[in-house]
């Protein structure tokens, strides 16, 4: 039996896969790999980085494929163990990189010198080049700049489209506390904007 | 109007206020638990909630009974219906009935977070009503909202990235790779345990077994350089020599230990630990535990070594 996958839905197509279809696994991929990628390649600003964190939010929800509970949408549910993931991650290593003026935690002038990215031209690799393209924007640079919730939020809410719900569903945050970020984020980007 | 409700030090905005009268429907969060601990202690904000919530209640009440008469209608028209544009002229009634109502000023601007749900679709709509009543009187108010939806307008065109090419594959690569080992390692457990499962599990048992074979068959080689040996004989022969060595070693090891005064101890504390049954299962125990153990020991350091990807199921 041949199944046209693409216009299949989510709920359906876990249920294949679970079922050990790897033509569902397939789709599922081909859906959320650009959304994901995205959301980690932002939070981490590391395309490497972030394909090794994607490969493995792949991984985790595919091995746990048969606990998704078709109550909530896929998409929130990968989200979620993509969030995880990337803070879990970001919280472990401290990613000095994160902001181009330093990281977040670096209090002194001297911190923020030695944790800042020197942004260079000459001597930098592809993977750097490509970066800053995709990356150094003045919106993209102001979005990297922001605490990783704050982030977070604002990246569900505005280029993936979720509703406040959702995003409480996927950070485990109160819909009040998601309000708060938002709003928190919003105004240190138009600030950052303003100031540029 | 820029009073900010995180702190509840401060009065309360009109649009913490409302916001106040509609969480009353929904579930509380931390910045309607501060507007409540304000009010407690100001009769000044308590009086602007008991005026806004007697404008709720007159919404409320006019869309259940719609009396008939014309002061009704004036009072629907100043309310926007979804999908509705808001027309100047009802927007001046509303805000006129507010100001009326209230004894509030007109001019009340949005605060930041009012005009950031707006333009995020995200405010209640009671609430929505009322701030695109101002938006309809506040050049200023309008311009700042436009900020706002630029932003978000801004945010919301952003591209987004696709990972390098060739990725969907490794995922799936992966993915096999894992399934496999598990479907592996399920199989695994069904087969005899003590069966080396890796290489260096294989070198070990050859190792082991290797060694006395390779020993013997070199002391065979070397007794069938001897001419006039044949295998009856050499069987005798090797038979006795056992049978002298075991009893030499049997009878050394018995004048060794009733010397030394062991077998004398040993017989005591077998007494002792029958006299008493509590320590005999604790020495009992013991033993087991020490056996146990070290099988366990064997068992992990001939078997596989670690399961490599563990990290992906955690
Ligand atoms: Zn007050
Ligand atoms: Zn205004």
């Amino acid at each position: 039996m041949s199944l046209n996958y693409q216009s299949v839905e989510d709920a359906q197509l876990v249920a294949l896969a679970a079922e050990g279809r790897e033509s569902a696994y397939r789709e599922l991929l081909s859906r959320y790999e650009r959304p994901v990628f995205s959301l980690i390649y932002r939070m981490v600003r590391n395309r490497t980085l972030a394909e090794d964190l994607a490969q493995e939010a792949f991984i985790r929800t595919f091995n746990a494929i048969d606990t998704y509970n078709p109550q909530y949408k896929f998409s929130s549910w990968i989200f979620k163990i993509a969030n995880n993931l990337t803070i879990d991650h970001l919280r472990k290593r401290r990613v000095p990189t994160v902001s181009m003026h330093g990281a977040p935690d670096a209090v002194t002038p001297e911190a923020q010198a030695r944790t800042s990215l020197v942004v260079q031209s000459p001597g930098e690799s592809p993977e750097e080049y490509v970066q800053n393209r995709e990356l150094g924007g003045q919106i993209e640079a102001a979005i990297g700049e922001l605490r990783e919730e704050y982030r977070v939020v604002v990246l569900l809410r505005h280029i993936e489209g979720h509703t406040y719900d959702e995003i409480a569903r996927i950070m485990d945050i109160p819909l009040g506390t998601v309000k708060t970020y938002l709003h928190r984020a919003r105004a240190e980007l138009k600030l950052r904007l303003a100031e540029a | 109007m820029n009073s900010d409700r995180s702190s509840y030090g401060r009065h309360l905005d009109d649009d913490a206020i409302q916001g106040l009268l509609d969480a009353a429907e929904g579930p509380a969060d931390a910045e309607t638990a501060s507007a409540h601990r304000h009010l407690v202690d100001c009769p000044e904000c308590q009086a602007q909630v008991d005026a806004w919530r007697e404008v709720f209640g007159e919404l409320g009440r006019l869309g259940r009974f719609a009396p008939p008469g014309r002061f009704a209608e004036r009072v629907l028209s100043g309310i926007d219906l979804p999908g509705e544009a808001s027309s100047p002229s009802r927007a001046w009634s509303w805000v006129r009935l507010r100001h009326w109502l209230t004894g509030r000023a007109a001019d009340a601007h949005l605060s930041r977070r009012g005009l950031q749900e707006l333009a995020d679709g995200a405010l209640p709509r009671r609430r929505a009503t009322l701030a695109k009543a101002h938006l309809a009187t506040c050049g200023d108010c309008e311009s700042r909202l436009a900020g706002w939806r630029r932003l978000i307008a801004t945010l919301e065109a952003l591209p987004s990235f696709a990972p390098a090419a060739g990725f969907a594959e490794r995922v799936m690569a992966c993915w096999r790779e894992v399934t496999e080992e598990a479907a592996g390692r399920s199989q695994a457990t069904r087969r005899w345990r003590l069966l080396p499962r890796s290489p260096r599990g294989w070198v070990l048992a050859g190792t082991l077994t290797g060694m006395p074979v390779a020993a013997f068959a070199a002391v065979a080689a070397f007794l069938s350089t001897v001419p006039q040996l044949t295998t009856g004989g050499l069987v005798t022969y090797l038979w006795w020599q056992a049978r002298d060595a075991l009893s030499a070693f049997g009878s050394s090891l018995l004048a060794a230990v009733m010397q030394s005064g062991a077998a004398f101890r040993a017989y005591s504390l077998a007494e002792y630990l029958i006299a008493s049954p509590a320590t005999a299962v604790a020495a009992a125990a013991g033993f087991t535990t020490l056996m146990l153990s070290s099988i366990w020991v064997l068992h992990r350091n001939i078997g596989f070594p670690r399961f490599a990807l563990r990290h992906v199921y955690n």
